[in-house]
């Protein structure tokens, strides 16, 4: 039978009388609180019993200090003369217990208590929260003005897509809290100057739980759609990085109770623990990019290579839908491949590139399919044929170029349509060819003849 | 600041100052309050320290030795000043409602 255990609890710091009954009723259990973390509470067991439970807040409260502040110890020698008994403190919160009958009550003036929690709230996680919160509405209204403003942007990317809405999520969830509590001392301060106790604030913890019912499943979906593409490597990457996080959380926390242990004072348990902080992100997220990029986990491994006249070539090229020997009918000896998968669940795009060289030849191609699907078809359509300004500056200079699309006969390429890219009023060597359920960028850098864009748009249509 | 804070003071603030004309350790204002009241006004010892925390910031109190973790108090010129005109505060409520009621107090 385990004599401890750890309880993820949902509790607010200023619902200091949820706070004292919960810790009373699992004392009745026979579950008594040993310690505070971040997240998890430990309990361990004793015999049921009647205890009585009573939070007081002290300002210079924080989990780097080397031990109980001489305020901590001015108050402990208050509540012990009385017969409080220390038990925990969680940020600025001191939770003392009783077994007394009828202990005199920590708090007797509603005016302290509010100021008290009024303080430690505005110590630390009211300024947290504001601006957690002031950049979540900045985010959340960038998002918002993309999605209004293109749309296309954010539906053809997984990240956007998954992050846009928990941004949203966050903000709404930030802002009831936050409300909730400015409510809640309102309330109180207007009870509390006509002489009665500080307000009830009801159960907010609906908060949290929702946050944790959307959050899940909204993760879960996440992972789920790189596997539903075929991309296991990305949704491996997102779940080793939150777990990831979850052990730096756990041993940071295990860095500052170490040196708080070893009496280290305030300012040097601060700087060691943001120091481990940020060598366990080099190390630990700096260490999951690398084996994420040399396993090739979003792009796919790259095979063997070797150097030739300055450029890389592979050694045994992978399989593409479509390559520059299908078009031209020739073999080469030198060739580079590439194969990525990019886009979204919503709009999976794959991007091929060749490059392949004889002697003195070189050529390439470089094709992008984006599948379509139902109401995002024509606005993908007219995105990608829309024109578009691309800038370079350089010191004082600025150039720019304005590129186009102009129509051109579909019919070779066995498309439902075709636009042929202009840069400054000059073809260049791609092409946009749309089909009935995908779009295809084409570039090539050979004149094509008839029969080989037939090949290309038949090989591309099915790809 | 101190003085709009404390423009009136509290039956726990006033028997906190009260107490602490003569020198006393934090943890004995309690009992001494209680002893003076009869038990009528009990002080928890979080409100004592915060209130003695604001007493100290504010000036009304000031800190005479520590022992251990025992710390006494004693209260300032400025905490008599405060103490004294709640007192004057609550003698002029007293007198007005004797003479709008022609009752005395029901002490005498």
């Amino acid at each position: 039978m385990k004599n401890t255990k750890r309880r993820m609890e949902n509790l607010n710091l200023y619902d200091y009388r949820h706070v004292e009954d919960h810790l009373s009723a699992m004392a009745a259990r026979g579950w008594r609180l040993e310690s505070v973390g971040a997240r998890l509470w430990k309990y361990r067991r004793a015999e049921p019993a009647k205890v009585r439970y009573a939070v007081t807040y002290i300002q210079d409260a924080s989990q780097f200090n080397p031990g109980p502040t001489e305020r901590q110890q001015t108050l402990e020698e208050l509540c012990a003369a009385a017969g409080w008994e220390k038990v925990a403190d969680w940020f600025q919160m001191q939770i003392y217990c009783s077994e007394a009958e009828e202990p005199i009550p920590l708090e007797t003036e509603e005016s302290v208590r509010l100021e008290a929690v009024h303080r430690s709230m505005k110590r630390n996680l009211l300024p947290a929260n504001t601006i957690f919160l002031l950049v979540s509405l900045i985010m959340s209204g960038l998002f918002i003005h993309t999605l209004i403003v293109n749309p296309l942007h954010i539906f053809e990317n997984d990240g956007r897509l998954f992050t846009g809405p928990l941004l949203l999520l966050v903000t709404v969830l930030l802002l009831i809290s936050l409300t909730h509590y400015w409510l809640w001392y309102q309330r109180s301060a207007k009870s509390v100057s006509q002489g009665g106790a500080c307000a009830d604030p009801g159960d907010i913890r609906w908060v949290n739980w929702v946050g944790y019912a959307l959050l899940i499943p909204w993760t879960t979906l996440y992972c789920l759609s790189w596997l539903a593409r075929g991309l296991p490597g990305p949704a491996v990457y997102f779940v080793l990085h939150m777990l990831i996080i979850c052990l730096m959380i756990l041993l940071l926390r295990k860095t500052t109770a170490l040196l708080r242990r070893m009496k280290a004072s305030f300012g040097l348990n601060l700087f060691l623990t943001l120091l481990a902080d940020v060598v366990l992100a080099a190390v630990l997220v700096g260490g999951l990019n690398i084996a994420a990029i040399k396993g090739g986990w979003f792009n796919g491994a790259k095979g063997e290579t070797y150097i030739y006249q300055g450029q890389e070539w592979d050694v045994s090229p992978m399989d593409l839908p479509l390559t520059v020997s299908d078009l031209t009918g020739e073999t080469y000896s030198h060739i580079s491949r590439q194969d990525t998968s990019a886009g979204s669940v919503l709009l999976p795009r794959r991007v091929c590139r060749e490059h392949v060289m004889e002697g003195t030849v070189r050529e390439g191609i470089r094709y992008e399919i984006t599948k379509l699907r139902g109401w995002l078809y024509d606005m993908a359509v007219r995105n990608a044929a829309a024109s578009r300004e691309e800038t370079f500056s350089y010191r004082t200079a600025r150039f720019s170029w304005l590129y186009t699309w102009e129509e051109i006969p579909a019919a070779p390429w066995g498309a439902a349509k075709a636009y042929r890219e202009l840069c400054d009023g000059e073809f260049t060597d791609t092409v946009l060819l749309i089909f009935p359920d995908r779009l295809v960028e084409f570039e090539c850098s050979m004149d094509l003849t008839p029969e080989q864009m037939a090949l290309a748009g038949e090989t591309l249509k099915n790809a | 600041m101190p003085r709009t804070k404390f423009q009136t003071l509290t039956e726990q603030m006033f028997y906190i100052l009260l107490c602490l004309r003569q020198e006393c350790c934090g943890a004995d204002i309690a009992t001494q309050v209680a002893s003076v009241t009869g038990g009528r006004v009990a002080v928890g010892p979080g409100t004592l320290y915060n209130l003695l925390d604001s007493f100290l910031q504010a000036g009304m109190i000031r800190e005479t030795k520590v022992e251990g973790r025992k710390r006494s108090y004693v209260i300032t010129a400025d905490g008599r000043r405060v103490l004294e005109e709640e007192y004057r505060r609550l003698q002029i409520l007293t007198a007005d409602y004797e003479r709008c009621t022609g009752e005395r107090g029901v002490s005498e």
